[in-house]
């Protein structure tokens, strides 16, 4: 891969892929198959499924790049297509998934309503085995609570509030309320 | 009201001021602190692993690094080609393929034998007229 092309930005790539440099194409893949995979997993729980559908959100862009306008937008518009193509995976299934549903009563601060800090909770935090305890918690959340939770590793609170067309403070809240449901099943010992 | 923004802080998200306001806050608010250690263990923990490498050589195949079809199978383009060759040079055609089976070749002879000593008679038929 050019090393010259980790340095540019996604609407630079998009413009030299427009072009004909196949690499700025690999180059944008290469810089969301993680995220953009996570982010489908997290939501259809299936590795083939998943799979899928991240070919299909890239060959999207694949096929269209001549209609791409360099806004600064692409990593939205990715996520975006990863969504609406998860949310017809799921209308196409038996199990219909929701992705506004929230079993939360919703608190304004999420910490109000943990499970007390025990030193079991506590204890749980040094075991080797924390990483794969959150993920399962995380796993475990309602679908609306654990979308939240995973773009926040790739977009901010704002561009999470453009990208889910809420207001920023209902995915504050979703946030809040997905982190402490997680450290309620981790107290509980809720997860595998 | 700080420790609603614990989460901003931790995305930075805070403008100047804010930033400065919260972590004054943070070092006096012990439930803030364990909170931000949570999120903090959480975010390494749901940290994106990478994709498979198998699905990213499929995607590119389909896409930058797509043969032409007949490049694709090249391979057996090039195996039906020499398969005809071989066909033509090797494979026997009845016309001159010298027959081993001796029962063909015993009749043969026999016929020949036959329609030989025809030919003997009545070459010295002729001669002897001549």
């Amino acid at each position: 891969m050019d090393a010259n092309l980790t340095g540019k930005s996604d609407d630079e790539l998009m413009v030299l892929f427009q072009n004909g440099v196949q690499e700025a194409f690999e180059e944008v893949v290469l810089r969301y198959k993680n995220g953009l995979y996570q982010y489908i997993l997290s939501l259809v729980k299936d590795d083939g499924a998943a799979g899928d559908l991240f070919q299909e959100v890239f060959l999207a862009l694949f096929t269209h790049a001549a209609d791409f306008r360099a806004e600064g937008k692409l990593k939205s518009w990715l996520f975006q297509t990863a969504r609406n193509k998860v949310l017809h995976f799921w209308r196409d299934s038996k199990t219909p998934l929701s992705l506004d549903e929230t079993d939360e009563e919703g608190n304004a601060f999420w910490h109000e309503t943990l499970a007390e800090d025990s030193p079991a909770l506590l204890d749980v935090l040094q075991t080797q085995e924390l990483g794969e305890k959150i993920r399962q918690a995380a796993d475990k959340l309602p679908p609306r609570q654990r979308e939240v939770i995973f773009l926040r590793q790739y977009m901010s609170f704002k561009e999470m509030s453009e990208f889910l067309h809420r207001p920023i403070g209902t995915v504050l809240a979703d946030c809040h309320r997905g982190l402490q449901k997680m450290k309620v099943l981790l107290s509980q010992g809720d997860v595998l | 009201m700080n420790c609603e923004n614990l989460l901003f802080y931790v995305q930075g998200e805070l403008d100047e001021s804010a930033l400065r306001a919260f972590e004054a806050h943070l070092k006096t608010c012990a439930r803030c602190q364990k909170d931000l250690l949570f999120v903090r263990r959480a975010d390494q923990a749901l940290a994106a692993p990478a994709a498979p490498g198998a699905l990213v050589d499929k995607l590119f195949a389909k896409t930058t690094r797509k043969q032409s079809f007949w490049v694709r199978y090249k391979t057996v383009w090039l195996g039906f080609v020499a398969a005809a060759v071989v066909g033509v040079l090797f494979i026997p055609h009845p016309d001159k393929t010298p027959t081993l089976n001796a029962e063909v070749l015993a009749y043969l002879s026999e016929n020949l034998d036959a329609d030989y000593q025809t030919f003997a008679s009545d070459l010295a038929e002729f001669e002897n007229e001549f």
